[in-house]
């Protein structure tokens, strides 16, 4: 009798997703880091080390507009735009006039929750890009993925084969 | 000024060059940020990060460090923190080394002592940062949604209509008012006040009360738009002045339309490629006609083509020799967007499945679509219908339509899991279909002529389905042992059995899943090439293809320099309406539309039927109207707290400050902020908050103030862009009037 494979009976998209390629929003990071247009440079720099990030998105009334990336807080300090002060204990004035407004890269990446891990590492990957940001679909920013969850997907995965 | 000596760490973690990244993922990940030294001997080769991880996701085991460390200079320990990250800026780096001289004072030789990267320069800069107002983090969805006076049902729309507006307007007589709001976001009013699969009724907060179901929303969207076509009305959009930036939509579907829609009304001229020889995508080439009315759909569609797109119908972009190229559309235009959908049906790889008298649905539909009868269609003879969704319904239905003696719909799912959703299932029942569950499809039988005899199919032991998407998981789908196979004659088979994208060439970015590469904004990694749609997401709903277009026609303003807060030329007004309440709603329950009496559907006339008046006020008047936000006179307010106490939602706060009151509501809407006489001396001052998630706008607090400070009032925006008028061409034909 002749006989088809079950795979070939079955439409690929009525499946569930693979245990090996989860939604995003079972792997990103619960929070959104984000600045405002008028947030300074120093102070996009602070959120960028505190939460070990390469990329920052900006936000406007909850939507997303553009972002800022690390480089160019860091080419800002090389122009003496930022000034780097000495000591934690002086008072100082503002040390920069540069705000994220200034920086603004357009087009952040945007990814829905429901969309599978691979298709979002790809999408990073060809936008050279360190931070998606990840929405609800009524659009509303939900969380992020960044090399670190990326990484960490990969261990655990690692970890799963070999256990 | 600081120096490196002041951030720099010591020298860390090393890797050897001939490492794979899956080696050194684990000290990669403990030691993020500061990247790894990739050492061979006494030699620093480079460093190598944890974003090298992202491009080489797919083969970490395969990927050595050499291939993607980043270099690493040095400099020395004294230099200023600028400087150093001068040095690495200037060679892509992601660390510098830093050294010391090695030796005597007048030593030339120096050493590694350790390492600065941009995470240290980051803590340089940030150490500046004593104003912590700036640091901003938002933790999950509700953060976000919460408190916003939007609607859940305007939420939850992935266009964002208006609808506890048009739907109020509807309960007020004001159809036409009603049918304009809806336009203001919703380019095919007709074709979703039908077809919807309306995710706003999931979300509607009169169906979260216990014992009561969610206001019919799509159909009072479809009344409002029955309304405005019988009156012959149409709507003329206001152009702004032209950008002199030409935009080219590829697939005239409803993202593209939306999209070009929305381009042509900011100013850009919009060139629309179609390979179909009529506009519409889905609308008009797989959806049969007796879903819904084909003149309303011409109307719109009509009213959209009016604003001046350039329509280029039969116009393939791909990579055939008669077919237009992305390369060129993407020299020739400012931005190109491709929203090409998922039109191609898939024919499930079994054997048989390439005799002529197989075919897929989508190729079905779009035949009948051109009111033609497919080829070796057996009128009179057996169809089988491989799948259980709504194409697969639709095809069913149309078979019988088309004149086939007997019908069957098999799937694999059992019938109360079938993908299709609605009446649908039930219609086709009531006009002869038989179902037939639980079973796969194996071979298509041919006889000695060639043609297709019969089809078989496995019995399935019991399916699991994944309980959150609800979709099937494959490693339960077990044929059962022994059984025997179930064969059903069959002169024609159809294929249901999902949707595939057709790549138009290698320019076009894809994803592993074989979709277009996309974000949700549309930008892919091609300058000047946007994606979205169902090539993007997947097979989706009419209502998400209209959402995509709309983003994307957003992102390529925002790429293509458009100042988006700009108000331009349009006129801006501000509508604050007072609204009534709809209490006496409680008594009337949720009404679904009529579908034609089974008799009479056997052809292809629409099966849906439209409300009357009454019915649709009636409907209307079930709406909550969230839209509705409180209106406290602050100078009248006195802070008594009556509106608290009573609400039953507990949906309010009144703060009074210096008393100690609970704040139970979790509402962070600051709706009122008064204060009278001296605080300490007699006097009150504080604030009311409102949470809005749980306001069901009772008008309770409305009715208890004691002051009658409260009213409610909606706040609408809106611009010139539409202008109602009456259809151009219309032949009106007045009742005659007896003269005296």
């Amino acid at each position: 009798m002749t006989s088809a494979p079950l795979a070939a009976s079955l439409d690929p998209d009525s499946l569930a997703l693979e245990a090996g390629d989860p939604e995003v929003g079972t792997v990103m990071r619960h929070e959104v880091v984000f600045c405002l247009p008028s947030t300074p440079a120093d102070a996009i720099a602070k959120l960028l080390a505190d939460n070990i990030l390469s990329e920052i998105v900006v936000l406007v009334d909850r939507r997303p507009v553009g972002y800022v990336v690390k480089e160019d807080v860091i080419d800002h300090l090389i122009a003496g735009d930022i000034v780097v002060s000495g000591s934690d204990f002086a008072v100082r004035p503002p040390s920069t006039n540069v705000q994220a407004r200034h920086m603004l890269r357009q087009s952040p990446l945007l990814v829905d929750e429901h969309q599978r891990l691979s298709e979002v590492v790809s999408l990073m990957a060809q936008h050279e890009r360190r931070l998606a940001v990840v929405t609800h679909e009524d659009e509303t920013v939900v969380g992020m993925v960044t090399p670190r969850e990326v990484a960490d997907f990969a261990l655990a995965r690692r970890g799963a084969v070999h256990a | 000024m600081p120096e490196l000596e002041s951030i720099a760490s010591p020298l860390g973690a090393e890797c050897d060059p001939e490492d794979t990244l899956s080696d050194v993922l684990d000290v990669l990940r403990l030691q993020d940020p500061v990247p790894l030294l990739v050492v061979r001997g006494e030699d620093v080769l480079g460093t190598i990060g944890l974003e090298a991880v992202v491009p080489a996701f797919d083969v970490l085991d395969q990927t050595s460090v050499r291939d993607v460390m980043r270099p690493a200079p040095e400099i020395d320990l004294g230099e200023r923190i600028e400087r150093g990250a001068d040095a690495m800026r200037q060679v892509h780096a992601e660390a510098a080394i830093v050294t010391a001289s090695d030796g005597g004072l007048f030593s030339r030789r120096s050493a590694p002592v350790g390492m600065v990267s941009a995470a240290h320069v980051l803590g340089a800069i940030a150490k500046n940062v004593v104003d912590k107002a700036p640091m901003k983090i938002m933790s999950g969805h509700r953060d976000l949604g919460f408190n916003v006076p939007i609607t859940p049902c305007q939420r939850n729309c992935p266009i964002r209509q208006d609808i506890a507006t048009y739907i109020d307007y509807v309960s007020q007589g004001r159809y036409v008012d009603s049918w304009a709001v809806i336009h203001e976001t919703n380019p095919f009013p007709s074709m979703l006040g039908r077809l919807c699969n309306h995710p706003c009724e999931t979300d509607c907060k009169r169906g979260w009360d216990p014992g009561e179901e969610p206001v019919t929303i799509r159909s009072i969207k479809r009344f409002s738009t029955d309304f405005a076509f019988q009156q012959g009305l149409w709507i003329n959009y206001k152009i702004a002045p032209a950008k002199g930036k030409r935009v080219a939509v590829v697939g005239a579907g409803p993202a593209g339309l939306t999209c070009a829609l929305d381009l042509r009304v900011q100013g850009y001229d919009v060139v629309l490629f179609e390979r179909e020889a009529k506009v519409g995508g889905l609308l008009s080439t797989s959806i049969p006609p007796f879903r819904f009315d084909h003149r309303q759909l011409q109307w719109e569609l009509d009213m959209i083509m009016s604003t001046g797109i350039d329509v280029r119908l039969n116009s393939n972009i791909g990579s055939g020799p008669d077919d237009i190229k992305t390369k060129d559309l993407l020299d020739e235009y400012d931005a190109v967007f491709f929203s090409i959908g998922m039109m191609k049906g898939r024919i499930l790889p079994i054997p048989g499945s390439d005799l002529p008298q197989v075919i897929d649905a989508m190729s079905f539909l779009r035949t009948v679509s051109y009111d033609r009868i497919p080829e070796n269609f057996p009128i009179g003879g057996t169809v089988v219908v491989v799948g259980g969704g709504a194409v697969a319904t639709d095809a069913c239905q149309s078979s019988i339509k088309l004149g086939a003696k007997d019908v069957w719909m098999v799937a694999i799912e059992p019938e109360d899991r079938l993908p299709a959703f609605g009446n649908e299932l039930h219609e086709a029942k009531e006009i002869g279909l038989h179902i037939k569950c639980g079973v796969i499809v194996k071979e298509v039988d041919a006889d000695a002529n060639g043609k297709v005899q019969s089809v078989s199919f496995a019995p399935l032991q019991d399916l699991q389905f994944d309980p959150l998407s609800g979709k099937l998981i494959f490693s339960s789908v077990k044929e059962q042992e022994h059984a025997a196979r179930w064969t059903v004659g069959a002169d024609y088979v159809i294929f249901a059995s999902g949707q595939m994208m057709e790549r138009p060439d290698e320019l076009v970015p894809v994803t592993p899943r074989g979709l277009l590469a996309a974000d949700r904004g549309g930008h892919t990694g091609v300058p000047k090439l946007f994606c979205g749609g169902d090539c993007v997401q997947g097979p989706s709903f009419i209502v998400d293809a209209a959402g995509w277009g709309h983003r994307v026609a957003r992102s390529i303003r925002e790429y293509l320099g458009e100042d988006m807060q700009a108000a331009g030329d349009r006129i801006y007004q501000t509508i604050v309406e007072r609204t009534d309440d709809h209490r006496q709603s409680e008594v009337f329950a949720r009404v679904e539309p009529g579908i034609l009496e089974a008799e009479k559907r056997y052809d292809m006339t629409e099966v849906e039927q439209s409300w009357s008046d009454q019915t649709a006020i009636v409907q209307a008047i079930r709406c909550f109207q969230c839209d509705s936000v409180h209106h406290y006179d602050q100078t009248v307010c006195v802070l008594c707290g009556a509106c608290d106490d009573v609400c039953p939602e507990k949906a309010i706060d009144v703060v009074v400050f210096g008393e100690d009151r609970e704040r139970s509501s979790g509402g962070e809407t600051l709706v009122c902020k008064t204060s009278g006489g001296q605080p300490g001396a007699g006097g009150y001052e504080g604030e009311i908050f409102i949470n809005y998630d749980r306001c069901t706008n009772c008008r309770i607090c409305e009715d208890h103030c004691p002051v009658n400070c409260i009213t409610f009032e909606r706040v609408r925006f809106v611009d010139d862009t539409m202008r109602v008028v009456e259809r151009p061409g219309l032949k009106v034909e007045l009742p005659l009037v007896a003269v005296g």
